[in-house]
């Protein structure tokens, strides 16, 4: 192990050195507080062996302090006290020392004392191993709840979650937003004659468009089955509107053939609605104006984009 | 190993350097104490022994000049804080006389001098001269 030790007597410094040396650990020495805590922060040991009385910062005040320090992993404390005073002793372990030993320090005592050490470090360290696995795991497992595995934009989920984020700043800040809902004309005419793995397949294509020409700040869902959602904090319609486009005319350039469709390609069509800060409503009601929207475009031959205020393009 | 086994029986008082001239006076120095301590050293190939003597006395001496200095300005604090240290560095080299002395000393609370302080200092240096002798017959210090 890399052990400190700590000691503003040289003698018994040199001892413990060569104690734990001779135990087969690296050590360090330092010969009062400030020098230890140096030490603690440059070198990173395992165990700090250090005297209770020195000048300057005590081994009391440096046990505390190593305790408040938020290395990361955990450092194994054993104060030295020449006195052997039950009270010295429980105020050392109460400031957070594992353990004691009292001068004149007995080899054995010292080697046995490392042996728990060793023990209760390598816990540590397996505990902070499987913290930060558990912490990844975490990471995965929120990554895949929030993402649609079949096309790998944000799912409802994420969208639910995003929404709320909006909606707070709409009423905290008076931010707005745009929503446009995308539906792929005719999908299940496109299933029907060219199967399910095609379909799925178009989806994914249609995904990447979404996904390519978003732009930074924007954000894109599957809503649900042929649906996806674009979210345009801080957009008009307008604005939004020549993003949905790019996303449109993305879809129409694929040139994917679609015979049930009157085009004879795969399009989309596309309802804007925008979420007006002068005008509060929930997420919801957007949603709604926006589905009402695609409706619209719907009803105008697809391959376009409606809203309910402006004329179609 | 153990550095300082607590058996008495476990002492060798077999070299002269440690044997007390009077027989009824403890040996300045923890015979089997140095013994660990040289099988220690010997271990890493070094006169561990002569590096913990040289120290010890350098600090000794001057822990000695600081503690003549504290009774002198009735410094109890810098008495007991030089006591204090001297007797943890002559236990852990076995002097265990000279740490029993000390230790006494090493943790006053009051902020007067105790009563028997007079008789304290030549104590110590008499003890302290004790050790050095050991030291001396034990190594080349």
């Amino acid at each position: 192990m890399r052990i400190l030790a700590v000691d503003d007597d040289r003698t018994s410094l040199l001892i413990t050195q060569s104690a734990l040396r001779r135990l087969g650990h690296d050590c360090v020495i330092a010969t009062d507080g400030a020098e230890a805590w140096h030490a603690y922060r440059s070198y990173a040991p395992d165990v700090v062996v250090s005297d209770w009385t020195m000048p300057g910062l005590s081994g009391l005040q440096l046990c505390r302090d190593i305790r408040s320090a938020d290395s990361g992993t955990y450092t194994y404390f054993i104060l030295v006290t020449g006195r052997g005073d039950v009270e010295d002793i429980f105020a050392g372990m109460n400031a957070g020392a594992d353990d004691y030993l009292v001068k004149p320090m007995h080899f054995d005592d010292l080697r046995t004392r490392l042996i728990a050490a060793k023990r209760v470090t390598q816990l540590h360290l397996e505990l902070a191993v499987q913290r930060t696995e558990m912490v990844e795991l975490n990471d995965r497992l929120n990554t895949m709840t929030m993402r649609d595995p079949l096309t790998g934009l944000g799912n409802r989920r994420a969208l639910e979650a995003d929404l709320n984020v909006l909606e707070a700043r709409v009423a905290r800040y008076g931010h707005s937003y745009c929503v446009a809902l995308i539906d792929v004309d005719c999908f299940k005419s496109f299933n029907d004659t060219y199967g399910h793995q095609a379909g799925d397949r178009a989806l994914q294509a249609v995904a990447a468009q979404l996904r390519d020409q978003a732009r930074t700040g924007d954000a894109v869902y599957r809503y649900g089955g042929d649906e996806f959602l674009c979210l345009f904090p801080e957009q008009s319609i307008a604005s939004a509107r020549i993003a949905v486009e790019r996303i449109r005319g993305g879809v129409e350039h694929l040139g994917m053939a679609h015979v049930a469709n009157p085009l004879g390609i795969l399009t989309v069509s596309a309802g804007l609605a925008r979420m007006d800060p002068a005008v509060v409503r929930p997420p919801t009601a957007v949603l709604k104006e926006a589905d009402e929207a695609l409706y619209r475009a719907k009803e105008l031959g697809r391959n376009c984009i409606s809203d309910l205020t402006t004329s179609v393009v | 190993m153990d550095l300082h086994p607590s058996n008495p029986d476990s002492l060798d008082v077999g070299l002269g350097a440690t044997v007390p001239a009077d027989p009824s006076e403890p040996p300045a120095l923890d015979e089997a104490v140095l013994r660990q301590l040289t099988q220690l050293g010997d271990v890493a190939g070094e006169d561990l022994v002569g590096k913990l003597a040289v120290l010890f006395l350098e600090d000794a001496d001057l822990h000695l000049s600081v503690m003549r200095e504290a009774v002198a300005t009735s410094d109890v604090v810098a008495l007991s804080r030089s006591a204090h240290t001297l007797s943890g560095s002559s236990a852990n080299l076995g002097a265990t006389e000279l740490a029993r002395l000390c230790g006494v000393y090493g943790s006053l609370t009051g902020p007067d001098l105790p009563e028997d302080v007079d008789g304290f200092l030549p104590a110590v240096e008499c003890e302290l001269e004790r050790v050095r002798t050991a030291l001396a017959t034990r190594t080349t210090v």
